[in-house]
């Protein structure tokens, strides 16, 4: 039950960080479907309109595939809903806890978590597991390193070259928010 | 005792008895300091020379509060600097320990002991700190010429200054631009002669 996808949007709605991760991790299932075949549906249909490629400027710019950012899109979506509700907090949480927001929605085999920060809001795309006791287990990880996961990207707000509502630049954020997934990913 | 274990020593009980101030603060202090010069006058190497004109004066003060506690530390009158090579274990054992509380080596010395080298290991000023990439165009700022811990050079230049040292200093590593240790380079120019200036020529 490997992280495959992670947004990270402003409170203003526009996004910072968007980036996945399922080239390097183990998917239970296969990228393209479980026939690992990404041209033909099973029934031998030949109408379905395939997701466009990006190109190489998209792809450098968003490091994310369209059919993840579709996703993380909508689950934005919902969060935004959630959040506007005023009802997702858990009572007399605090710290990490605190800025849990839980799961809201699922496509496909995956599953949308949030974690809500005073300027900042993070969606993580998360496979789905085969049983509820292993996923239970996987959410609480899973609000570990979102709560790591801010306290890089603070870090990289120290940074007086960075501003704070543009896109998020730094190598160093990168490097160590893709090692702390990678972590997370290989622990099964 | 050598005199570089001396220096060593005396640093360490400067540093202990100077007041603190919070790193995270300063380091974010100078970083706004920087961004707001290079938002100003735009080229790097303009910026360059006006943090080191700002390093001079700060280094013009800060020899003076050194020599005055320098008594206390062990380090007065009756241990002078008999060369070069003293001047530098004194500047990077004392100078940085006690204001900086950081640990420097000094290296590098050339063969005729005009000029050394001081290496830090890390720099409190750039804590956080990393170089936006430079633009593929030359029409943007290219940061990379931009040298971050110039303050430094102006420091040791306007300490040595007060002390009758001509020097001139530069950065030759950086960590930022992903080398392994900060060096500066410090250079003596001429050895100036006591005096008050020409004003008070005895006639």
């Amino acid at each position: 039950m490997s992280l495959t996808a992670l947004a990270i949007v402003s409170r203003q709605g526009s996004p910072l960080y968007l980036r996945d991760y399922s080239k390097d991790c183990n998917l239970i299932f296969g990228l393209d479907g479980q026939f690992g075949d990404g041209d033909s549906d099973i029934f031998g249909d030949d109408n379905i309109i395939p997701v466009k490629e990006m190109t190489p400027e998209q792809e450098d710019e968003w490091p994310c595939q369209l059919k993840h950012q579709f996703i993380l899109h909508s689950a934005c979506q919902r969060l935004d809903d959630v959040l506007r509700d005023n009802q997702w907090k858990t009572p007399g949480a605090v710290g990490m806890d605190a800025c849990w927001v839980g799961f809201l929605c699922s496509s496909d085999n995956l599953r949308a978590y949030g974690y809500v920060t005073t300027n900042v809001r993070y969606v993580a795309l998360v496979e789905d597991a085969m049983e509820l006791q292993l996923q239970k287990s996987r959410e609480s990880e899973l609000c570990v390193l979102m709560s790591n996961v801010h306290r890089f990207y603070t870090e990289s707000l120290l940074n007086p070259f960075s501003s704070p509502h543009s896109k998020i630049t730094s190598k160093r954020f990168d490097s160590s928010a893709t090692s702390l997934i990678t972590n997370f990913n290989g622990i099964e | 005792m050598s005199f570089k274990s001396q220096a060593a020593q005396a640093g360490q009980a400067l540093w202990s008895k100077m007041p603190k101030a919070n790193a995270e603060l300063f380091a974010l202090t100078y970083g706004s300091l920087v961004t707001e010069l290079v938002r100003d006058y735009e080229d790097p190497i303009e910026v360059n020379a006006q943090l080191d004109r700002i390093g001079h004066s700060i280094g013009v003060r800060c020899v003076d509060e050194f020599l005055s506690k320098a008594d206390v530390a062990g380090m007065g009158v009756a241990t002078q600097c008999q060369n070069l090579r003293d001047t530098a274990e004194v500047v990077a054992k004392i100078g940085f320990k006690m204001f900086l509380g950081i640990q420097c080596e000094v290296g590098g010395f050339s063969q005729d002991q005009r000029s050394f080298s001081i290496y830090l290991q890390d720099n409190p000023l750039s804590t956080f700190v990393e170089l936006p990439p430079g633009d593929e165009q030359s029409g943007g700022d290219d940061l990379r010429k931009l040298k971050y811990s110039n303050l430094y050079c102006g420091v040791i230049r306007g300490a040595l200054e007060q002390v009758n040292l001509k020097v001139e200093c530069s950065i030759l590593r950086d960590t930022l631009k992903g080398d392994e240790v900060n060096e500066i380079r410090v250079e003596l120019k001429e050895v100036l002669a006591d005096g008050a200036g020409d004003d008070y020529k005895e006639e």
